[in-house]
């Protein structure tokens, strides 16, 4: 269990249990629960759009990573509010208008101001009035003998001081080491002697306790890297004209061009942004099979998109952005032989399909050696890659895996001989309906499961089965619960 | 009743076909490309594919009767001169590892995934009119004939051979495609023959399949022929048939492959 409902956790549930327990549990208030699959890939997609969404409030947005340290949970989003807030009305009125804002967009959010990434972490997390979501100044992470005070008028320094130490983003060995030696709070931590400190829990505490208080710097890992050529334009009124804007992009297009040109890189992948007057934004995201200068190729495929794209009501800014760029190579084409099928033109039919379907929609292929079949193979897009590693060798051979291969599985009524081996396969399907199908030959079984230490086992036993009416198709039998499913179809 | 000029026939005949092998004529004389099969090279005039022609391929319901890996043969036929293969696959169930062992070089593969059937064809379109791409093969459920012509032209202008996974409802509708093939599996025997149980086993493994021409222009018509697939297709010249299979009538087909 990773999170539940008010009403799940009035009924005992907790997070941390197994789903059985959990279920248990909560069918004794109400029939109904549901159960939702978590997975960290959806987290992160989310938060990278939350990060996004809040590039309005500062253009310095930091997963809540250190990157040269194994603390790697980025369940939360930094945002360097040292210069705007002045400008958004004071930190205070910028910590209300987030939190407003985020509980807009369905999310329950705890937001802390404070001096350094550190504190603003503990005090976001860890501080103890829980009525209050917005721990505003609780931690003005200068030590206490500094003597200031913040805007509140109240002594500052107090607050961290009553921290518990998980709020330093130490491992879960080193807290534990601590709980032992009865060290709870971080007044507790600052007290002990730095040296023996480092020579018996490592570098980590007192490191963490130093960026709590600012004593050393922290890097913010941003979220977006920060792009590699930039050009923006304000314009004096905003407008929603189509020829106005086309004109504007092209100049923009220009310029970055040039930077490019006399960097002697091409752009890989660009980011196209219209800003609008009311808050809105048009993304047009850019991808290339190989790398250009050319302002006019650009303009070509940002038009491509802009077409089909509902231009917002009236535009305040461009941005042009490159997000990827590799150095520029010139190739002596050959006389004799080579090549003779054009590159070129292959490059520009695969930019030309990314603009219109996607990136995500023009996928190159690499195989990967997992025992699961779903994971054997890995996709990338064609277009806007920096590098490529492309092709492999297949561990099979042509008759033992299908060419059609349907994922999810679909469930299969299967009647098994003593030795297990299929007899009769029955599934919904448009021209057999609901009619039992004859096994006449079969190859199996042939078992994969997935290593222990890769999560929940899975443990599958594969048959290639070959119908009374001669077609051949993939099913497995599911160990774990003896369901059957099929696979794939062999084309 | 008016007095037909038979001669006037004969030349608008003759003109009507000019238009059509017209734009074809370009790639006549590159070399033939093999579907990578022997014997279904050898009911086709040109003993293979012709550059720049669409070729169907009639499918059973469910994707299981073969006719999607000959035509990954044929593509993989046509990418040998160093051209790239294009896999149209919005119902997202290409496998890629499948794929690469029947031969397909994964390094010069495209796998597109439009999310409308219009997206889709229009990207077909693009692609068969590039002459960077050597094959393009993907499903197609829906054609209008409108389609298939500009799909068609795009793919003579290209030099590109597109081939085609239809359903079997399209095989009595208008085609644009040189070549149409039906492919359905042969139904196994279980009886014991006179082979022994080594060679019993080998025939086993290999998937037989029987493959009527429905469609070709100056080919054998109607005529079936059974193949035997399950080998990966090696590319040394001496040994280039990896196939156990004979050319045969469809009424004596079966008693000559009986295992």
């Amino acid at each position: 269990m990773w999170a539940c409902s008010r009403k799940a956790r009035e009924a005992g549930v907790k997070a941390g249990m197994t789903v059985a327990e959990a279920s248990a549990l909560s069918s004794v208030v109400s029939s109904q629960s549901h159960i939702e699959l978590w997975s960290s890939e959806e987290d992160q997609m989310r938060l990278k759009e939350l990060a996004e969404w809040a590039e309005r409030y500062t253009p310095m947005i930091g997963w809540q990573t250190i990157s040269e340290l194994p603390w790697k949970m980025t369940d939360g989003l930094l945002l360097e509010v040292g210069g705007t807030a002045k400008v958004l009305g004071g930190e205070k009125h910028l910590a209300q208008k987030i939190l407003r804002d985020v509980q807009l967009l369905g999310y329950h959010p705890r937001v802390a101001v404070a001096d350094t990434p550190g504190a603003a972490f503990a005090m976001a997390r860890y501080a103890t009035s829980v009525r209050d979501p917005i721990r505003h100044l609780a931690a003005r992470a200068v030590p206490p003998e500094d003597g200031r005070t913040s805007e509140d008028g109240k002594p500052i320094g107090a607050l961290w001081e009553g921290l518990p130490i998980e709020a330093l983003r130490l491992e879960a060995d080193t807290i534990a080491l601590l709980h032992r030696l009865g060290v709870l709070f971080c007044r507790q931590l600052r007290a002990l002697p730095r040296a023996s400190l480092a020579a018996r829990l490592g570098e980590h505490p007192a490191i963490r306790m130093a960026q709590l208080t600012g004593e050393i710097a922290e890097w913010i890992e941003p979220h977006r890297p920060p792009p590699e050529f930039r050009e923006s334009y304000q314009l004096e009124y905003p407008t929603a004209c189509r020829r106005s804007l086309d004109a504007f992009i092209q100049r923009l297009l220009k310029q970055l061009t040039e930077h490019l040109r006399q960097a002697g890189q091409g752009a890989i992948r660009l980011l196209c942004r219209l800003n609008s007057a009311d808050g809105g934004v048009l993304d047009i995201d850019v991808g290339l099979f190989r790398p250009t200068i050319s302002a006019n190729h650009l303009w070509d495929l940002i038009e491509m998109q802009l077409e089909q794209a509902i231009t917002p009501a009236a535009v305040r800014q461009i941005v042009l952005e490159v997000m990827v760029s590799t150095p520029l190579r010139q190739k002596q084409g050959e006389l004799f032989g080579g090549d003779l099928r054009c590159p070129r033109e292959l490059g520009g039919l695969l930019e030309r399909l990314s603009s219109r379907l996607g990136r995500e929609a023009v996928l190159q292929v690499r195989l990967r050696r997992e025992p699961l079949p779903e994971e054997t193979f890995a996709e990338q897009p064609a277009a806007g890659q920096a590098a490529r590693n492309l092709g492999g060798q297949p561990a099979h051979g042509p008759l033992e895996r299908p060419l059609f291969f349907y994922h999810p599985p679909r469930p299969l009524h299967v009647k098994v001989m003593k030795t297990g081996d299929p007899l009769r396969i029955q599934w919904r399907s448009t021209r057999l309906g609901q009619a039992w199908q004859q096994v006449a030959q079969c190859w199996g079984p042939e078992r994969l499961e997935t290593s222990w230490w890769r999560g929940p086992s899975v443990r599958r036993d594969y048959f290639r089965i070959e119908t009374n009416s001669g077609e051949r198709f993939w099913i497995f039998h599911r160990l774990i619960d003896n369901r059957w499913f099929l696979h794939g179809a062999f084309g | 009743m008016r007095h037909i000029n038979h001669s006037a026939l004969i030349s608008l005949r003759g003109k009507v076909q000019r238009l059509e092998t017209e734009g074809r004529q370009r790639w006549q004389g590159q070399s033939v490309i093999s579907t990578g099969t022997k014997p279904l090279d050898q009911l086709l005039p040109s003993r293979g594919l012709v550059r720049g022609t669409l070729v169907e391929w009639i499918l059973g319901a469910d994707r299981s009767s073969g006719a999607g890996v000959l035509a990954l043969r044929a593509a993989c036929e046509a990418a040998r001169d160093g051209g790239y293969v294009i896999v149209f696959d919005r119902q997202h169930c290409f496998f890629p590892p499948a794929a690469a062992a029947w031969g397909l070089d994964l390094k010069r593969l495209v796998v597109i995934r439009a999310s409308s059937v219009r997206d889709e064809l229009w990207a077909l379109d693009q692609a068969l009119r590039c002459r960077a791409v050597a094959a393009v093969w993907g499903g197609l459920e829906e054609l209008d004939w409108r389609w298939f012509r500009r799909l068609q032209l795009s793919a003579e202008q290209g030099g590109t051979l597109g081939l085609l996974l239809r359903p079997a409802r399209a095989r009595g509708q208008p085609s644009w495609a040189d070549v149409q093939w039906q492919v359905t599996p042969v139904v196994p025997k279980t009886e014991r023959s006179q082979q022994s149980q080594h060679e019993l086993q080998h025939q086993r493994s290999l998937w037989q399949l029987s493959v009527t021409l429905n469609r070709c222009r100056g080919g054998a018509i109607g005529r079936t022929v059974q193949v035997s697939i399950g080998e990966q297709y090696r590319d040394d010249s001496a040994n280039s048939l990896p196939l156990a299979a004979s050319l045969a009538d469809p009424a004596t087909g079966r008693a000559a492959t009986g295992t």
